[in-house]
């Protein structure tokens, strides 16, 4: 299965213990990556990234939330972008800068498994766009609107939030 | 991402500019972001002509620099350091082995905005009795490359001057307020200079003041200030730089076990300045000639800050009354303050 317009942005140095898994995952799904050494270069690929892609952010939270968790705020302003982080452990959700993370709309992911359902989801929600734009250049009677496109922003509803505390 | 919003402004077009960081004279015309993030993100999307960087007590890392960089598509970018933060700007300039620069030019703060480029004067630092000097801009024409090197720099010698050396200490004792940073001063002279001056002539006293500054400089690291204050009288501010601090703290030694208990002072100033004390009386000076001593020997002191001084004055003061009892007790040795004989 190939996830060309989906994009993964690794923000992660060669040792950090995340990049192997990660980016063997998402080679595995056939979504497009970039390993970043950091989240400066992160947020270069992202600001050169194409307009109209989805893009998706990863990372450790220690890294991610440098220079006062802007890099949340970015994605959050840039359509159709996700920001996940990866947690080894629940111990460092317990800070406040967790809840801060949590209303900028990231997903936070204890372990590789959580964040593979996450691209899973968001590839398959752009395969079916790809597809009712392609039925729309065909003339086709779809719908105007897909009710299936990612959420704007990429916000977590208040369910959601609710569902994540819940289980923390 | 915060910024202001661009208008157009007399004279020197800024609307391609973009400020990092706090400034204090960034005014109208500049956009202006708060951190690297923003900025790169901003880079990215329009172009710039000149970044403007202030660089933080920490960092910023040369990583982001480069992104910046990679993404600005040729922006000029400049740092603005405080004068403690020369000797990483300059690295971050001339990076060794790099065939291109992370940035391409620094500005030691308080920097004027308003003074930049097109040839435009540097106007004197507002808030300061002195103006000190600012370097290696390639905006700047030569005369007034020339003026900032008279301005902080010893004419003999080539080392910092006194101006430059009392300014520096009093920008890094602030610093070292907020930041809990390491900073000794040693003050020292060249024992019997007069010596040489009337054995062998003016000439050769200047060659033994340059000498002595070279030396210096040598033992020391090259974020350590090294001055000449005047006469045969010399002065080095050792501090410890904040990144090098974060980093080393706890890691290798407690802090106890970095200081001479009974001193308080740092170890590192103390090991530098008894190698610069025994370098330059090992060295076989050859202007001095057969029938000269051949040698020289100098005399100093060391005050830390905040034990033996919080302020210039009084640090200069400490540093001075232990060269004196250096020299009362027979030359040629470096001594603390409060140590005896």
């Amino acid at each position: 299965v190939s996830n060309h317009n989906l994009f993964v942005i690794i923000a992660a140095g060669q040792r950090c213990s995340l990049l192997p898994g990660v980016a063997e995952l998402v080679e595995r799904m056939g979504v497009e990556y970039v390993v970043c050494q950091d989240v400066y270069d992160a947020v270069g690929e992202l600001a050169t990234a194409e307009a109209d892609r989805a893009v998706v952010v990863v990372g450790g939270f220690e890294e991610l939330s440098r220079e006062g968790m802007r890099l949340f705020e970015i994605c959050r302003l840039r359509k159709q972008t996700r920001c996940c982080c990866i947690f080894g452990n629940g111990r460092e959700m317990a800070s406040g800068r967790f809840f801060t993370a949590i209303r900028a709309g990231v997903f936070l992911a204890r372990g590789l498994d959580e964040f593979g359902r996450m691209v899973e989801q968001l590839a398959a929600n752009e395969r079916e766009v790809a597809d009712l734009s392609k039925m729309l250049k065909k003339g086709g009677n779809g719908p105007a609107k897909s009710n299936v496109s990612m959420k704007q922003g990429g916000v977590l509803s208040r369910a959601e939030i609710e569902a994540l505390l819940g289980a923390g | 991402m915060q910024r202001v919003e661009k208008t157009a402004s007399a004279g020197l077009d800024r609307r391609n500019w973009l400020v990092v960081g706090e400034l204090e004279a960034a005014k109208a015309g500049c956009s202006k972001c708060e951190n690297m993030l923003d900025a790169i993100a901003m880079a990215a999307q329009e172009r710039f002509d000149t970044i403007f960087v202030v660089m933080p007590s920490v960092g910023p890392a040369a990583g982001a620099l480069r992104t910046l960089r990679r993404v600005s598509g040729g922006a000029k970018i400049v740092l603005l350091a405080q004068m403690h933060q020369e000797a990483r700007a300059r690295a971050l300039m001339r990076r060794p082995g790099k065939t291109t620069n992370v940035v391409d030019d620094y500005f030691i703060r308080p920097f004027d905005i308003e003074s930049f480029g097109n040839g435009a004067k540097v106007a004197a630092p507002a808030g300061r009795e002195q103006p000190v000097g600012f370097v290696c801009s390639d905006y700047k024409d030569a005369t007034i490359r020339e003026l900032e090197k008279l301005a902080t720099h010893d004419d003999l010698t080539g080392i910092k001057n006194r101006r430059y050396v009392r300014e520096f200490l009093r920008q890094i004792i602030k610093q070292a307020g907020k930041e809990d940073l390491c900073v000794t001063l040693l003050y020292f002279d060249i024992d019997d200079f007069k010596h040489y001056n009337d054995t062998y002539g003016h000439g050769v006293g200047d060659n033994v003041l340059t000498q002595a500054g070279i030396m210096m400089g040598r033992c020391c690291r090259e974020h350590d200030v090294v001055g000449r204050i005047g006469g045969d009288e010399f002065a080095v501010v050792f501090w410890d730089r904040p990144d090098e601090k974060k980093a080393t703290a706890g890691k290798d030694e407690p802090e106890s076990e970095r200081r001479i208990t009974e001193s308080k002072h740092p170890r590192e100033p103390i090991f530098m300045a008894e190698r610069f004390r025994k370098a330059i009386a090992s060295a076989k000076l050859s202007f001095l000639g057969s029938g000269g001593k051949g040698t020289l020997t100098i005399s100093g002191g060391l005050a830390s800050f905040p034990e033996d001084g919080e302020t210039v004055e009084e640090l200069f003061a400490q540093a001075d009354k232990a060269m004196l009892e250096a020299k009362r007790t027979g030359k040629n040795k470096i001594m603390l303050v409060g140590q005896t004989g």
